[in-house]
């Protein structure tokens, strides 16, 4: 396997290309995305019913109440914890906030939080067997489905996933000061499958 | 041990910060036995071998303070409920 890890500062990004095994398909593709807005929502005291209506005049997003992802085309709801949302849009981090603080006015705490983590998607055919090793929350399909989402802790590391589709795809939002650790964590993990890094990851 | 918070689902109990006994409630400062009172509050609780509910704070997860029904003696979960007893965006 390769012996990146044995010479990459801990302190420095995985850098893109092919990590652990280096024979046929990689098991494991890890893209960062660097486009996307990110901003947390955070109900005021009894508002959830009022964001919850203005989500769905706003954006006509059934929002839920719960771990799960509630989206359309453009802008996507991932819930982090009762009248907590993380939300992303593929758009400037100004005019999310902008179309945010013109949805949800005074009912809810806005902060914009695009520069605050590493955005991560992970699928490929060893994606399962590698999570298995990372991820504390039980991913079997019966279990954990496409739109099901989860704040939890991978090596110790705070961070919320989400399905994306039932290939399976995942996408992680990492704290970017974890972003090294994540990655070299992911790289490990990912080893005997093979670990495909894609593209420039910011972090 | 696995702990059924109820926004996150069943999840590892090192997610979680234990606190301890529900129970104790913080006596009124202004009662004329407020001195007793809160020693019995602050020093006071019970031991029991079996049914016993007490504070989890899911700080790896959803980040709410939760309260759970445990058996002492054989870490049967009977049950999790919030803590504020508000489900929603009640910040406690």
């Amino acid at each position: 396997m390769s012996e990146i890890l044995s010479d990459l500062p801990v302190t420095d990004l995985l850098p893109p290309g092919r990590h652990g095994r280096a024979d046929g398909a990689p098991g494991v593709i890890a893209h960062p995305l660097s486009r996307l807005a990110v901003a947390t929502l955070v109900a005021c005291k009894g508002a959830v019913p009022r964001i919850t209506e203005a989500a769905l005049a706003a954006f006509g997003v059934a929002l839920a109440d719960a771990p799960k992802v509630s989206f359309t085309a453009d802008i996507a709801f991932i819930g982090t914890g009762p009248g907590r949302w993380l939300v992303t849009a593929s758009q400037a981090p100004e005019a999310l906030m902008a179309r945010l603080t013109d949805a949800f006015g005074d009912g809810a705490a806005l902060t914009d939080q695009s520069d605050a983590n590493l955005m991560l998607d992970l699928y490929g055919p060893a994606v399962g067997e590698t999570l298995a090793k990372l991820v504390p929350v039980d991913l079997d399909p019966s279990v954990f489905r496409p739109g099901d989402a989860a704040a939890t802790l991978v090596a110790l590391m705070p961070l919320t996933f989400w399905q994306l589709n039932d290939s399976p795809a995942y996408r992680f939002a990492i704290p970017r000061s974890f972003a090294p650790a994540f990655l070299r964590a992911l790289a490990s993990a990912a080893a005997s499958a093979g670990l495909e890094m894609a593209g420039p990851a910011r972090g | 041990m696995r702990l059924p918070c109820p926004y996150c689902g069943v999840r590892d109990a090192h997610e979680f910060s234990y606190l301890g006994d529900a129970a104790p409630r913080r006596p009124d400062p202004a009662a004329p036995d407020a001195a007793d009172a809160f020693h019995d509050y602050v020093y006071l609780r019970d031991n029991p071998a079996g049914a016993i509910r007490e504070l989890w704070y899911h700080g790896a997860g959803c980040r709410r303070w939760i309260v759970v029904d445990r058996d002492t003696r054989t870490h049967a979960i009977a049950g999790a409920t919030f803590a504020s007893g508000s489900a929603s965006g009640d910040a406690s």
